[in-house]
């Protein structure tokens, strides 16, 4: 499969790359170059800069692919939030719908659906429930996005997933104890969910427009990640739950 | 003198002259003249912020408002008005800040304007209405009153009555879905009780007198009676309707003509809505 890769030269498009480039050609795209260690690796890709707040840009990069994974983002700048975060959103299914693209995968913090309402209240917090970003910057934004793709799915055939994250670690950050938010998930797990994303027959998804939690089995039971398991078959091989184990008795004990 | 001003304006009384189609003749203190009431007798705190000044219908609302409330006109480019005008461009900045400083209540004219690609008007719809929302709430504004467009709605069929309460459909690829997105920004200050937000669905806007001879559109609300319904939308003590929701209610805003695309109950019941212009 041809797959456009949309602000991939941040913090998640690497890892992506490095899960998905063995079975799919790449168009591996960003306004900020690859790293270097990307571009040696996977050189046989094509890579391109490409500014997703340009549409006509955007339009250009989806031609000849397949399916297109938008990872691009802004978190606090007043305009480019909603340039990049809300109307990058719009180019994409525009260009999505111009090329015949069927297949979307799209991004954003949990709280792009789940926010103040729901986080710190609730728990068993699936991925379908109705959005409540609140009013910051960064997950109004997004959501106002997810919305664009939401009513694009649902008018044309496209099928979009939402693959929404929160903290992500590498796998030798998931100590004994270390803590941290009960939203967290490898680099490489997360990762893997594209490529689940990617091979889905896309009338095995149960709608145009589905949300995942992207998630490790975190024990608190805030979030649940069954939907993602059981749809995408997305089975984490990393323990996140180590993040608030204790240490052993022995271990405790020594002064 | 002013009242009887200020009804005609608002479609409550009878302007006379010729082309006043259907005009109903006034009728006893309505919802809109016991909110204006409120307005001389209460709080002086209570200016009104008018957005979007550089349109028609803008400067009608922020016209005849202004026969009741201290209004200030606002737009991103200069106009011409008797009003008091600040021009801003609703970024995220002081000057937004500074616009709505003293400010009660705004009347946000959420509509796409027309002539701009559909990613400029959601660019900057939906930026706009979250500058102005954020400033609004920092500053303690009380209330936004957010005119939409019943295009919002215009995804569902019309073998259906659709009601407040449905999901909007918005089509794609089109201005409603700026005018949609607008709202949802305004949804989330209303549930995080920042703000209290009105939406206010409108029609086609018309005035009677230009449009008489021509076959009637469903879609058609005259000018005045959407004042009428933002005036009414302002001063209601609150806005919640039918369940206590407290800080957010939807309201469609058409004639109440036999063949109304949409219906005007709950505007009716809950606001005291009562167009004057029909066909």
């Amino acid at each position: 499969m041809n797959v456009l890769l949309l602000g991939a030269n941040g913090y998640m498009g690497p890892h992506v790359v490095q899960a998905i480039a063995a079975e799919h050609r790449l168009r591996i795209t960003d306004i900020h170059p690859p790293p270097d260690e990307i571009k040696r690796k996977y050189g046989d890709h094509e890579f391109r800069d490409v500014d997703v707040t340009d549409q006509d840009q955007v339009i250009r990069a989806a031609e000849g692919m397949d399916a297109i994974v938008n990872m691009a983002v802004v978190r606090r700048d007043p305009v480019l939030a909603f340039r990049v975060n809300t109307l990058g959103c719009y180019h994409v299914m525009r260009a999505a719908v111009q090329h015949g693209i069927r297949r979307v995968i799209n991004t954003g913090p949990h709280f792009t659906v789940a926010g103040p309402t729901y986080e710190g209240v609730d728990f068993a917090i699936p991925p379908d429930i109705p959005p409540h970003p609140g009013t910051g910057l960064y997950p109004l934004s997004k959501s106002l996005g997810h919305e664009i793709c939401r009513i694009w799915a649902e008018a044309h055939d496209i099928y979009v997933q939402e693959y929404l994250f929160y903290s992500l670690q590498e796998t030798g950050q998931l100590t004994l104890g270390a803590g941290g938010v009960p939203f967290v998930v490898s680099w490489r797990d997360a990762a893997e969910a594209f490529r689940l994303g990617l091979a889905i027959e896309l009338e095995n998804l149960p709608s145009r427009f589905e949300v995942f939690f992207i998630l490790g089995d975190a024990p608190q039971g805030q979030f649940r990640n069954d939907k993602a398991k059981r749809i995408l078959g997305f089975r984490p091989r990393d323990d996140v739950d180590l993040l608030w184990r204790r240490a052993a008795k022995d271990e405790r004990r020594k002064p | 003198m002013k009242r009887r001003r200020f009804l005609q304006r608002a479609g409550l009384a009878v302007a006379g002259g010729a082309g006043a189609v259907a005009a109903r003749p006034a009728g006893p203190l309505v919802a809109a003249e016991q909110a204006a009431s409120r307005v001389r007798d209460g709080d002086q705190r209570r200016r009104v912020l008018v957005t979007a000044a550089d349109t028609p219908l803008a400067r009608a609302l922020g016209d005849g408002l202004a026969e009741a409330w201290p209004v200030q006109l606002t737009s991103p480019a200069d106009v011409q008005t008797r009003l008091p005008f600040a021009r801003c461009e609703l970024a995220a900045d002081d000057r937004t800040g500074e616009l709505v400083k003293g400010v009660d209540s705004i009347v946000h004219l959420a509509l796409a304007p027309a002539g701009i690609a559909l990613a400029e008007q959601i660019d900057s719809g939906v930026r706009g209405t979250y500058n102005l929302f954020t400033a609004a709430a920092a500053a303690g504004v009380r209330r936004a009153v957010l005119v939409s467009s019943l295009e919002v709605m215009s995804g569902y069929g019309e073998v259906f009555q659709v009601a407040e309460d449905w999901q909007p459909r918005p089509p794609a690829d089109a201005p409603a879905v700026a005018e949609y997105l607008a709202e949802r920004v305004g949804r989330e200050f209303a549930r995080q009780r920042k703000l209290e937000v009105v939406v206010l669905r409108i029609g086609k806007v018309v005035r009677a007198e230009s449009v008489a001879g021509q076959p009637f559109d469903p879609w058609w609300v005259d000018q005045r009676d959407v004042l009428q319904a933002v005036s009414l939308a302002l001063g209601a003590k609150q806005i919640s309707y039918p369940r206590g929701t407290e800080n957010w209610a939807v309201f469609h805003i058409l004639s109440d003509s036999p063949g109304a695309r949409f219906s005007v109950n709950k505007a009716q019941a809950g606001l005291g809505y009562r167009p004057h212009y029909r066909w």
